[in-house]
């Protein structure tokens, strides 16, 4: 599963950014624009531009995903990072109500990319149902492998 | 309780075998600014932080760094993988070999094991989170270095990105530490 994606552009300041309309559909914009969008913060590490400090001349590493089960995947890993990042900023400030509607609109958006990835490619949680012949659990690749 | 996801937080894919930056890299992993260290640390003191966010915030945080740990040992297990036992040697990771083969075990660049005493717990949540921010910029220094030493894009990539969580993380514990100093009396445990 980890050969299908490339890093790309990590250290050229000339590159754009690529724009998530291209590879995935984009969430609503965020109410607060300090935040970045769940792909761009994905990247970056970091979903408060505000908050974001780079090194040196490096830039994120921009991560393209080579088929469907590489970009299933990386819509998975940017939401569930956009909606963890909103996690952390809500343990400390839990009365921002903006930051909650948006918290639990993007864990929705996790819930169903997470469904889709593994109604195709098998289980990332053990909730997933098995077939009956096999466990899919430990059927699948182990995500330190390389294929 | 924790759940596993069968998925890395950010993805890895090092494609070329690279034994002398495992041995520096490592100390990421099993290192004084490593993060098994952090997910102890946090873990270990969010029981007696004196509201609900702070052990929202320590639960949370020392979740993810479990999931850097994962990030770490992928990294290290594919910087070794299939590297024979001259190429170990060659590498200075010869009593590597002897005691651990090719299997990733926490350790610092030099070879000194994980200990506990890397993180202390002190029941002050003032002391414990002024130690947290502390260990968030050390281990965003140590990446910076890890940089430095090298030029490969398969692990430049994830070593930007688990910088940058250092300085959210730092970030968030400023912020709750700054309000506990802010309203300490108030949050004085009760005897």
């Amino acid at each position: 599963m980890n050969n299908n994606f490339r890093y790309d552009s990590y250290r050229n300041p000339n590159m754009p950014m690529l724009n998530q309309n291209q590879i995935l559909p984009t969430p609503s914009v965020p109410s607060n624009n300090n935040l970045a969008e769940p792909y761009q913060g994905f990247l970056q590490g970091n979903l408060f531009n505000n908050l974001y400090v780079g090194y040196k001349n490096y830039r994120p590493a921009r991560i393209v995903p080579n088929n469907e089960q590489a970009e299933l995947l990386l819509n998975v890993d940017q939401l569930s990072f956009a909606a963890h990042e909103l996690n952390l900023y809500l343990d400390v400030h839990p009365s921002d109500s903006n930051m909650i509607a948006l918290f639990n609109k993007y864990q929705a958006m996790v819930n169903d990319a997470v469904n889709e990835y593994e109604r195709r490619y098998g289980p990332l949680s053990i909730t997933f149902p098995s077939d009956r012949n096999q466990f899919s659990w430990e059927a699948y690749s182990w995500p330190w492998e390389v294929d | 309780m924790w759940k596993y996801e069968k998925r890395l937080q950010y993805p890895v894919s090092i494609r070329k075998k690279d034994l002398a930056f495992a041995k520096q890299l490592i100390t990421q992993y099993g290192g004084f600014a490593g993060e098994l260290a952090a997910a102890l640390r946090y873990l270990n003191q969010r029981y007696t932080m004196p509201d609900n966010r702070g052990k929202a915030l320590l639960t949370d945080i020392g979740t993810e760094e479990l999931a850097h740990v994962e990030i770490l040992s992928t990294m290290l297990y594919q910087l070794m993988k299939d590297a024979t036992p001259e190429e170990m040697k060659a590498a200075g990771l010869a009593s590597h070999y002897a005691e651990h083969r090719n299997a990733i075990y926490p350790l610092d660049a030099n070879g000194v094991p994980f200990t506990v005493t890397y993180f202390a717990t002190t029941g002050d949540p003032l002391a414990d989170l002024s130690e947290d921010m502390a260990a968030e910029e050390k281990a965003r220094a140590v990446y910076e270095s890890l940089i430095d030493l090298t030029d490969n894009p398969d692990i430049i990539g994830p070593l930007l990105w688990l910088r940058q969580r250092e300085i959210v993380h730092f970030n968030r514990f400023k912020e709750l530490y700054d309000d506990y100093k802010k309203n300490m009396n108030a949050i004085q445990p009760r005897s």
